[in-house]
């Protein structure tokens, strides 16, 4: 699991050009949206993306994203639950 | 200084629904939607999306129209396609007897053509010239060229709300005495570029999109073009040829909320909605049908909703969408809606919102949803928002010179 | 009604910060284009805007910011852009993602930011102006279609202070194409004088350049924006700016500084060289694009230049091309076009 948070952090970072920030500045259980990471509904497009390509996992509706994109955590847990990898 | 008036004298349009005015208003009044499996476009979301496309090849296009060059692309041909309908229609015999220019708009520009070869273009010369067909201006020099109009020439490139501005700018600029005559408008073809990117916004209904409808889950893209010819009151009296319309009022103004997202509180679209109330000189008691955005979007449409009840109150006056006819055909969309709302005045009918069966939970607005024939229509309000906060906002009233 | 420009700020080729700024400096880029130096973004746009943007959006939002602060003023009353191919950057890659992936599992970021209408409503959406709100995209009047508008605007009172500018960039992709295309020279730019070049193609340019246009003159004021006019394929260049001129009344004569857009290629040049040889001969004369490039809305940075000269009533004498050096600097004229079919006219006058 701590393995996996740390290879999304990577991944998001990534994805979502936060340029200012290194994998060590991300809490894995702090808000990613609004007061946490500040991501808005274009980024939580962006991590339903990143969810299907690098780990097989389909977010059909956006709406189901809020539970799934929480924290960085709640982002594995879901990977575990329902991924290949 | 009094301001002259601006008058409507011509229109044209091609879309899903039709090619000309006449077959528009003939699908219009059957309440026959354009929208279909994609036939002509090369993708491979062909079985999964539907699209108001028009049912004609590059070739069809081409021959319609007795051009034949690979430098028009699919959102040229079209343009003039329509252009020429509304410049006909007007009477305009000597295009530059009076100073008439040409304000266009589009999104989508030539992507169509560069979308298919671009890989190509880095690697041999075979169509090299899609560079110089790439960009927005292109469409609009063709058009302007095919009509022989030279005096004024622009573009506008303000996502959904396009031909709008240009319809806007045209006015000002009759108004301002620069010009006397102006065809307006704006033209978009299908693109592979537009139907992904909506896709990857996950706003697009893989079925007939549904606005205002409490289940609507996003919207259908179309394509098309739509003109209209403006001309000032002066140069409707010398020539006492009879008009469509007077184009009252107008307005833009600016969501400043979301690059693609429109508040909830629907500002933007309450401000135009409300600068162009202003600029007719009319209270919005005096709006007989509104001609919606209306893309079905749960977004724009709960937007738009709330903009409506701040501008009217509860007594909205009838209004649909008629993107389920034609699809939402970006730049060029408030063109086809405007020729619509024309449409509206003269033959005193609106058009169904089509596809709605539940009332939205947030208000109690309901739009048109059968055809009504015989009612009395005066004034009309036609809306279009785009990405980047962009709304505008049109006012058709009938009118005599 | 007197139209004002109290504020402006560009970014081009050039070093526009510091000491040492253009026009006291002058970059040669010894390049086949002039890459635009960009400004640091991070005082005026936060992290989380820029971590999205392309240059485009970077370069325009940016100046956008710094022209409202140059003006003295936080809000504008309308925003209106110019821009001849949009935000080129973006556009290219998500059509590069289409492709490479089959239209499969591509994502938005690209694709909203392709958008021609960015710039704008960037700036919208960072200065909250929910007001007027436009962009125009027809290539070489792209900047000065823009200006058309602002001026209207303000002379219909629904405004008293546009911001207006015009923003393109160039990409590594853009050049090689309009390389392709053989509208780019093969050699690199020397810094020689573009206007006797005798061989095809121009060198790329890009950049932003704001303005806020005013109906009101405050001491932040630069200059006063007389005219523009945009010709399409003139007949004639000579008699068009003759008859302009008149409008204005004004005789060639009474121009100390005419800014000329000779764009260095010989195909398209025989307007300009009449123009420059014949009616205009007895004017001083300046051509810009030695110091911006070729793109389709240099004359942003034409009437950055001009508003700048007329502010200090000077002009370094190494950037005049032909003529003496003014002394007293009353009115520029800017002649500019983009490949000898959008020609524009611009007249600007000190206060």
């Amino acid at each position: 699991m701590e393995a996996l948070i740390e290879k999304l952090k990577i991944e998001i970072i990534q994805q979502l050009n936060l340029e200012e920030l290194t994998p060590a500045d991300i809490d894995p259980d702090a808000t990613l949206f609004g007061a946490g990471l500040g991501l808005d509904s274009i980024d939580a497009l962006e991590l339903i993306v990143l969810l299907e390509k690098n780990h097989g996992v389909r977010i059909k509706d956006p709406n189901d994203g809020k539970e799934v994109f929480k924290s960085v955590r709640s982002m594995a847990e879901y990977i575990k639950a329902n991924g290949k990898s | 200084m009094m301001q002259t008036r601006v008058f409507i004298t011509g229109s044209g349009i091609i879309s899903a629904i039709g090619q000309n005015v006449d077959e528009t208003l003939s699908s219009l009044r059957a309440c026959r939607t354009g929208i279909r499996k994609i036939k002509h476009l090369q993708t491979v979301h062909r079985d999964e999306f539907v699209a108001g496309e028009i049912d004609l090849s590059l070739d069809e296009l081409m021959h319609k129209l007795g051009v034949y060059s690979e430098s028009y692309t699919r959102g040229s041909l079209l343009g003039m396609i329509a252009a020429r309908e509304a410049v006909t229609s007007a009477g305009l015999k000597d295009i530059n007897e009076a100073r008439t220019g040409l304000i266009s708009s589009t999104s989508v520009a030539g992507m169509t053509r560069t979308e298919r070869y671009y890989k190509e273009l880095f690697e041999n010369t075979k169509h090299l010239g899609c560079i110089d067909t790439h960009d927005c201006g292109d469409s609009t020099l063709h058009i302007a060229a095919d009509l022989g109009i030279t005096c004024f020439i622009t573009t506008i490139s303000t996502a959904c709300s396009s031909a709008a501005n240009a319809i806007m700018l045209g006015a000002r600029m009759i108004k301002s005495g620069k010009l006397d005559r102006v065809v307006v408008g704006g033209t978009d073809a299908l693109s592979k570029f537009t139907l992904n990117g909506f896709h990857t916004l996950m706003i697009l209904d893989r079925e007939w999109c549904s606005p205002f409808d409490d289940q609507r889950r996003g919207l259908n893209l179309g394509e098309g073009a739509a003109y209209l010819v403006l001309e000032s009151e002066a140069e409707v009296k010398r020539s006492g040829k009879p008009v469509l319309a007077e184009l009252r009022g107008y307005g833009n103004a600016n969501d400043a909320f979301h690059q693609t997202a429109s508040s909830p509180e629907g500002f933007g679209a309450t401000l135009a909605i409300r600068k162009a109330l202003a600029v007719a000189a009319m209270e919005p008691s005096e709006v007989d049908y509104i001609n919606a955005h209306g893309t079905g979007t749960p977004n724009n449409d709960l937007s738009e909703g709330t903009a409506l009840i701040k501008v009217f109150g509860d007594r909205a006056p009838l209004f649909s969408s008629t993107k389920a006819y034609t699809g939402h055909t970006l730049a060029p969309a408030a063109g086809i809606e405007a020729v619509i709302s024309l449409l509206s005045l003269k033959h005193n009918v609106v058009f169904p919102n089509l596809n709605y069966q539940n009332p939205m939970k947030e208000f109690s607005l309901v739009p048109v949803t059968g055809l009504l024939e015989g009612v009395k229509l005066d004034t009309i309000l036609s809306n279009s928002f785009g990405f980047g906060g962009n709304c505008s906002s049109l006012i058709f009233s009938k009118a005599s010179a | 009604m007197n139209i004002y420009i109290n504020g402006t700020a560009v970014i081009s080729a050039q070093n526009h910060l510091g000491e040492e700024a253009f026009p006291k400096t002058v970059h040669v880029p010894f390049d086949d284009h002039f890459r635009a130096q960009e400004p640091s973004y991070k005082e005026h746009i936060a992290p989380n805007m820029i971590r999205r943007m392309g240059r485009a959006i970077k370069m325009g939002v940016s100046a956008a910011l710094r022209t409202l602060e140059d003006a003295g003023i936080s809000e504008a009353d309308a925003v209106v852009c110019g821009t001849g191919i949009g935000c080129f950057e973006d556009s290219e890659k998500f059509l590069l993602s289409i492709i490479d992936h089959q239209e499969n599992l591509l994502t938005p970021t690209a694709f909203i930011q392709s958008t021609h209408n960015t710039v704008g409503a960037q700036i919208a959406l960072l200065i909250k102006c929910h007001q007027y709100n436009m962009t125009y995209v027809q290539r070489g009047f792209s900047f000065e279609s823009a200006l058309l508008d602002a001026m209207l605007l303000l002379a219909e009172g629904e405004a008293k202070h546009v911001l207006t500018g015009g923003i393109d960039e160039l990409t590594p992709g853009y050049l090689t194409l309009q390389k392709r295309a053989g509208y780019i020279k093969s050699s690199a730019y020397t810094g020689e004088r573009l206007r006797d070049d005798p061989t095809p193609g121009h060198y790329l340019g890009e950049g932003a350049g704001f303005f806020v246009l005013s109906s009101l003159q405050t001491t932040a004021t630069y200059a006063r924006l007389q005219a523009v006019t945009l010709l399409h394929n003139p007949a004639s260049l000579a008699l068009a700016v003759n008859a302009f001129l008149q409008e204005q009344g004004l005789e060639p004569a009474a121009i100390s500084l005419v800014l000329t857009g000779h764009s260095g290629d010989v195909r398209y040049e025989s307007q300009m060289q009449a123009l420059q040889l014949g009616y205009l001969n007895g004017c001083p004369q300046l051509d810009f694009k030695q110091y911006c490039g070729e793109y389709m809305t240099s004359g942003s940075f034409a009437l950055w230049l001009a508003a700048s000269l007329l502010k200090t009533n000077s002009a370094p004498p190494a950037l005049i091309s032909s003529g003496t050096v003014p002394t007293n600097i009353a009115h520029v004229l800017i002649v500019n076009h983009f490949r000898d079919d959008d020609y524009s006219l611009i007249l600007v006058s000190r206060c």
